[in-house]
């Protein structure tokens, strides 16, 4: 119930709360303080951005790179020099293992931008430290830890924020509620294009065979693969290019799962519960020696409801949408509308509506108040369930997977079912 | 993919090609003599599989073939995937051998004579220019009663040779279909002897697929392949088709006075030589070309009856993709390769193979489970290949690999593997290896063991997990202790209450108890219940829990829908840390007892601010009588932030009462009367929208000003009239609100009163208001005609300010009568005027009054008035949303009427600003930059 509408009612801030810090203590300066675990692509970025927002603080940056961490450093070093000099910050903390953040009291919030399989322990263990959480996407590395990390949320009450941050960017939040407020009429159809391949550059083109290397003296190597299976070392395997991997990852599929598919579930209204098939699969996996995930894709995706969502990573890269009255294309830079009178058409204030609020500025707000942000825990793990059945259904060579959605079980596929669970390496466990 | 413009590269001269960058020339590979990469182990093991045992028919005598791959265009990789093919096609089937060259020299008289057919294999620009070998080929193919087979790229020869390209029966006309599109391919004629390999079907291909003209016509060759251009998948951009009856033929034979041609486009992937249906289908045009296959040529146009096509079925898979059976070489191939394979190795016989087993039936995963046994258990096999069968088991594996799985759980780099398997493989063989190796594990690998058996939930492991969770070791524990709260059983929930473990160990043993009390707390059995239950409760009100752990029990309790849950959760909100109150606010609304309402009500006042704003905001979502008593409450607080949540938590009523209670609160000129009119913005309530229109009516003043912006966010067009009304109330602030609830409210026949408004001294918010209505009322005519006939009207009379609106207002129209009128107007006899109207087309932006505006610059009669269309123009173009190269076109246009050069900067700027490929190209002849030094 929650759920399914959260993303239209959470209300506007206009009323401002006080922040709530530990122990029922009002953090001395208002701000947020943050932690950032892992500050890499999208960690950094996300880290840049905050520390130029006056209404939170950081006071620590993680990574097992510890090239990376200490350009984070000196990136909040240099943000918040006047600060320092009047005595106002005491400096920030660097380190390699996120239970070290995580271990702070006087940290509100923590930032969580690792590999995949990098993202259920730690965001478990925040919300079990009180931590309200920003995470990035897709929610987790497979279905049963996503629903471990829903239960941790909800259950201890932390705002977490998953980082499908189209869900506040104008565009789509324009064709969401043109859609879901029936200026299309009945949706007749859905197609979502994601990207396809793998790396870029120089890695795309690896065919012949390597041989390992040994990891960098500042990199925590055995850190950094944490949970997953032990690999030897490639520079080619680590950082971005994580995600062309099963051991950490799910592909460009589960990469993108979080943008351009989630959107579709916004618009047909899906977003609260998961699918009821898998049909029509099927993918080329890369072949060379480093990667593995799938390369080419294409499957549809069939909700109780009747909705059906069409995805390939050869449709064109957005959400097309076909309805009765009209239709609608729509990516980061443009919203398409089949007329002009669609494309000029305004959306109720009573109906459907979402906060025009920046992804991370939402956040904040949130936690303010107490509020379920515009992309909550539960939304994300349904739309990343999405990428890790389809990837079960090619791997176990399934052109259609059943699935119930309210137990979360396969139906009739027992070897798919062995794909949608991995086993971690000794001594990281799931926190129960 | 072929780059277009490869047919430019023979021009480049020699000097131009020495300064080319090493990946530049790597693309220069347009001339013979290309020197092809060895092909791998697994993609000459694909090509062998793919072949056929044995001919269609038996050859009449030894038949000797001229493979011919020169390539003078561009140079096609695949070649020497299909030189390998035709090879060994030849020599398993017997049906031919091949000689394989470069060498014009080949296709002399006497040389020729050898051959009973030619094989164009991917040849680009050929040109031939040998008289004598033109006759010779000419003569070889019509005269001497031989063969001609060409493959893909063999239609893109002989460019000034047309008998050659009739020979062959059509010219390439570029690639509409790319290398990575799954096209759909009908058979034109199913039962032909040469597509006999595809099975009477239709079917997808991953090609690059040939539009082809010149010389083809079904008047001269019977065509048994094209494109099914009834699936919407294949078609294309107009402007790149340049056929204009839709066929677009892939493959076709013919007779000559003599010989035979055969010609398939297919040929660009390398796969497509690794593909059983399409290699056959080429053994059976070439056995068709050599004379050996009889097979019907009369040209299809020629048929009395036309055959029924079959087209391409409905599932879209490429041919390549369908899953295959490998046969039993190839199968041995990818375990020997598997058996030497390690990590960052060659992975492509390994990666074959677990496609293989992927799509496998029982009977096959059972031989590859068993196959793969016994070179996971040799020591000779590198640590790479031993992982990945222990992941592959892990989705075929079955109780015969437990033997081999359990013998690595000793094993140090190899035991996580086998724990990877042993968790997914079902059945009590698997729980007995891992229960047995609770203790024999070696200590690095023991939390693994432990944490498959939590998963498994192997409720007979409880004693000995209880057992280890007791261990000074932390990591095993730890794993213990998360293992029986995983298995959360009343056994393990038993065992964890009992445990006494170190401080730091605590809180992993609260989680656990925690997570075994939430799945028992749901148990129909009383004692286990009662006995989760309490332990939730101790976990909730005890202090040193922590915050997390505390409000997580008190969820689960909430969760489970006990009647005592309000007892836990009462004192919690009051807790002195504001976490948990905070928190536990939050999941409050599942509590499901009857007396929740009042007893939470009633504590309301007891609360701190920050507890009751989010109680009131958790509890709006419910839309129940327990909300409404608890927003009451909340509406009374003298804290100013919980009366600002209760009020927009009225807004989620669906009660009248509370909408007129927030009509009510609209007069306050405080931040309640802001957070009433957000909340009634947003109200759903059925009956909302009258009674806010009815308030509306009676209203006055700042309440008045307040639900007019109401009705306008609401779009309810059935308050349109008491904006147009209340555009004339004394009230400044009423005025404001209505010209601003116009913008989104006006209709068409709102369209006079706003013309005569716009005529009256209006203040500047309230003109930018009206402007934007009387847009929005334009809009809303069907017939764009109809307002602008209106504006024009009122044009006459209106104040300077009000005709430059109403030119806006045309030039948006942008309908006929709209941009007649403001041409005409641009030929005013006075300077002044003309100028008017362009600064005020200007101003509009529509993209429809460049055309007008350019005119203008053109027809300028004063230099100021040149300067200043051009401007406009140049600005409107600027701004203009759509495709780039429109936009490219727009800039081109107006260089000839730069004449200073700040007009061309802006052009110049304008177009690297696009920076595509249009615009790069316009600005190499605009402004050619000056070679750098």
């Amino acid at each position: 119930m929650l759920a399914a509408s959260a993303g239209a009612c959470a209300f506007p801030s206009i009323v401002n709360a006080q922040t709530l810090g530990l122990n029922g203590k009002t953090a001395p300066s208002n701000r947020v303080t943050l932690g950032f675990i892992g500050v890499g692509g999208m960690g950094g970025g996300t880290m840049r951005a905050a520390a130029g927002n006056p209404a939170v603080e950081i006071l620590s940056v993680c990574d097992t790179d510890g090239q990376r961490a200490a350009r984070a450093l000196g990136v909040v070093d240099g943000a918040y020099a006047k600060r320092k000099e009047s005595g106002e910050y005491k400096g920030c903390q660097t380190t390699d293992d996120f239970r070290t953040v995580l271990a702070r009291k006087d940290i509100d919030a923590v930032v969580i931008s690792l590999p995949d399989h990098w993202h259920a322990i730690p965001v478990i263990m925040a919300a079990r430290a009180g931590k309200d959480i920003y995470a990035e996407k897709p929610l987790a590395l497979t279905i049963p830890e996503g629903r471990a990390m829903v239960n941790a949320v909800e259950q201890s009450g932390v705002v977490c924020q998953i980082g499908s941050q189209q869900r506040s960017g104008l565009t789509f939040q324009r064709a969401i509620e043109a859609v879901r407020n029936g200026l299309l009429g009945k949706i007749k159809r859905v197609r979502v294009g994601l990207p396809g391949g793998g790396p870029n550059g120089d890695r795309a083109k690896i065919t012949a065979p390597m041989a390992a290397q040994t990891p960098p003296t500042d990199f925590n190597y055995d850190m950094w693969l944490g949970p997953a299976p032990w690999a030897p070392y490639y520079v080619e395997r680590c950082h971005w290019d994580f995600r062309w991997q099963f051991d950490y990852s799910g592909g460009q599929l589960s990469d993108w799962i979080g943008h351009h598919f989630d959107s579709a579930t916004l618009m047909t209204g899906v977003n609260g519960t998961g699918p009821v098939a898998i049909k029509d699969a099927q993918a080329k996996f890369l072949t060379g020696p480093l990667y593995n995930t799938a390369s080419q894709y294409s499957f549809s995706v069939h909700y109780g409801d009747g909705t059906v969502i069409e995805v390939a990573n050869n449709y064109k890269g957005g959400v097309e949408l076909e309805g009765t009255e009209g239709s609608v294309f729509v990516t980061r830079s443009v919203v398409e509308f089949s007329s002009p009178q669609l494309q000029s058409a305004s959306t109720p204030s009573q109906g459907y509506r979402m906060e025009r609020t920046g992804h991370f500025n939402n956040f904040l707000d949130c936690i303010k108040t107490r509020s379920k942000p515009v992309c909550p825990i539960a939304d994300a793990h349904r739309t990343a369930s999405v990428a890790h059945l389809a990837n079960a259904a090619f791997r176990s060579g399934r052109s259609e997977l059943k699935w119930d959605p309210i137990n979360e079980v396969v139906i009739d596929a027992p070897d798919a079912a062995r794909l949608l669970t991995r086993a971690y390496r000794a001594p990281w466990q799931l926190p129960v | 993919m072929k780059p277009p413009f490869h047919h430019l590269i023979l021009s480049v001269s020699l000097a131009a090609a020495f300064t080319l960058s090493p990946c530049a020339m790597a693309l220069l590979r347009a001339e013979p003599g290309h020197v092809f990469p060895p092909l791998k182990t697994e993609e000459l093991a694909r090509i062998t599989s793919a072949l056929p045992k044995e001919p269609r028919v038996k050859p009449a005598k030894p038949r000797r073939i001229l493979v011919f791959y020169r390539t003078e265009g561009y140079v096609h990789a695949s070649i020497a995937h299909a030189n390998e093919t035709f090879k060994q096609l030849g020599e398993k089937t017997g049906a031919f051998s091949v000689e394989i060259s470069e060498d014009m020299a080949a296709f002399e008289p006497d040389n020729l004579k050898k051959f009973d057919a030619v094989l164009l294999n991917n040849t680009t620009g050929l040109k031939m220019e040998s008289p004598a070998q033109r006759q010779a080929l000419l003569d070889f193919v019509i005269k001497d009663g031989k063969g001609l087979i060409g493959i893909h790229a063999a239609t893109d020869n002989f460019g000034k040779w047309p008998e050659g390209q009739a020979l062959m029966g059509g010219s390439f006309k570029g690639h509409p279909w790319g290398a990575g599109d799954i096209s759909a391919i009908k058979l034109d004629e199913p039962e032909h002897p040469v597509v006999k390999a595809f099975g009477g079907k239709g079917f997808w291909l991953r090609e690059e697929l040939y539009q082809i003209s010149g010389p083809y016509s079904r008047d001269k060759q019977r065509v048994l392949i094209s494109l099914d251009m009834s699936r919407p998948e294949n078609r294309r951009d107009p402007a790149k088709i340049e056929r204009k009856d839709n066929d677009f033929p892939v493959a076709w034979v013919k007779k000559t006075e003599a010989g035979r041609v055969f010609y398939s486009s297919f040929g660009h992937n390398p796969d497509v030589f690794m593909t059983p249906e399409i290699v056959q289908h080429f053994l059976d045009g070439i056995q068709f070309a050599l004379g050996d296959l009889p097979a019907d040529s009369i040209p299809s146009a020629q048929l009395v009856k036309q055959p029924v096509p079959a087209l391409a079925p409905t599932a879209i898979v490429a041919l390549q993709d369908i899953p295959r059976k490998p046969n039993a070489d190839q199968y041995d191939a990818w375990l020997k390769a598997l058996a030497s394979y390690d990590l960052g190795g060659d992975r492509e016989s390994v990666a074959a193979l677990q496609d293989y087993l992927r799509y496998a039936d029982a009977q096959g995963r059972a031989k590859g489970e068993a196959d793969i046994l016994p070179l996971l258990g040799a020591a000779s096999t590198p640590y790479g290949a031993r992982d990945t069968i222990c992941r592959w088991l892990g989705l075929i594996g079955t109780a015969r690999s437990v033997p081999a799985l359990e013998k690595l759980l000793t094993e140090e780099k190899l035991a996580n593997p086998a724990v990877y398997a042993l968790i997914e493989i079902p059945g009590a063989e698997a729980d007995a290896a891992l229960m047995r190796y609770l203790e024999k594990a070696p200590d690095d690998i023991r939390p693994a063991v432990i944490g498959a058996v939590g998963r498994r939930r192997i409720a007979s492991a409880v004693p000995a997990l209880a057992k280890l969770a007791g261990s000074t070791k932390k990591p095993e524990a730890i794993a213990a202790l998360n293992a029986l709260g995983a298995i959360g059983s009343a056994a393990a929930l038993d065992a964890l209450i009992k445990l006494h473990v170190p401080e730091d160990d605590q809180v992993t043993l609260n989680w656990a108890i925690h997570a075994s009390a939430a799945q028992l707390v749901m148990s129909k059995n009383k004692s286990e219940n009662d006995l989760a239950f309490n332990q939730l409760k101790t976990l909730a009100l005890n202090n040193n829990a922590g915050s997390s752990l505390r409000v997580a029990a008190a969820t689960a309790i909430i969760r489970s829908g006990e009647p005592q849950a309000l007892e836990v959760v009462l004192p919690l909100l009051h807790d002195p840390d504001a976490r948990v109150a905070a928190n536990v606010a939050a999941v409050a609304p599942g509590i499901q007892n009857k007396d929740v309402a009042q007893v939470l009500s009633t504590a309301m006042a007891t609360l701190t601010p920050q507890v009751q704003a989010v109680l009131v905001r958790s509890f709006a979502t419910r839309q129940d009588a327990t909300a409404q008593s608890i927003i009451s409450k909340g509406l009374d607080s003298a804290d100013a932030d919980v009366r600002g949540a209760a009020i927009l938590a009225l807004g989620n009523s669906r009660d009248a009462a509370m909408v007129d209670q927030l009509i009510g609160l609209l007069a306050k000129n405080d931040n309640d009367g802001k957070a009433a009119t957000e909340a009634l913005k947003r109200c759903a309530a059925p009956s909302a929208g009258e009674q806010i229109r009815n308030a509306l009516g009676k209203s006055q003043g700042p309440a008045r000003a307040a639900l007019l912006l109401v009705v306008a966010d609401r779009l309810d067009a059935l308050a349109t009239d008491a904006a147009v009304t209340a555009t004339t109330d004394d009230d400044d602030s009423v005025r404001g609100a209505a010209s601003a609830a116009l913008e989104k409210l006006a209709r068409e026949q709102d369209l006079p009163k706003l013309i005569e408004l716009l005529n009256t001294q209006l203040k500047a918010n309230e003109r930018k208001s009206l402007e934007k209505a009387l847009l929005t009322s334009s809009r809303a005519f069907k017939d764009a005609d109809q307002p602008a006939e209106k504006m024009q009207k009122a044009l006459t009379g209106a104040t300077p300010e009000g005709r430059r609106i109403l030119i806006v207002g045309l030039a948006s129209l942008g309908s006929p009568k709209a941009s007649a009128a403001l041409a005409s107007m641009l030929q005013a006899p006075e300077v002044d005027a003309r100028k008017e109207v362009i600064r005020a087309l200007s101003s509009s932006r529509a993209p429809f009054v460049v055309t007008l505006l350019l005119d203008a610059c053109k027809n300028a009669k004063e230099p100021s008035e040149r300067i200043l269309a051009l401007r406009g123009y140049l600005d409107t173009v600027q701004d203009q949303q759509g495709p780039a190269d429109t936009k490219v076109d727009l800039y081109q246009a107006a260089w000839p009427l730069a004449e200073r050069q700040e007009e061309k900067d802006v052009i110049i700027g304008g177009l690297k600003k696009i920076g595509n490929n249009k615009s790069r190209k316009l600005l190499e002849t605009l402004a050619p930059e000056t070679p750098k030094a």
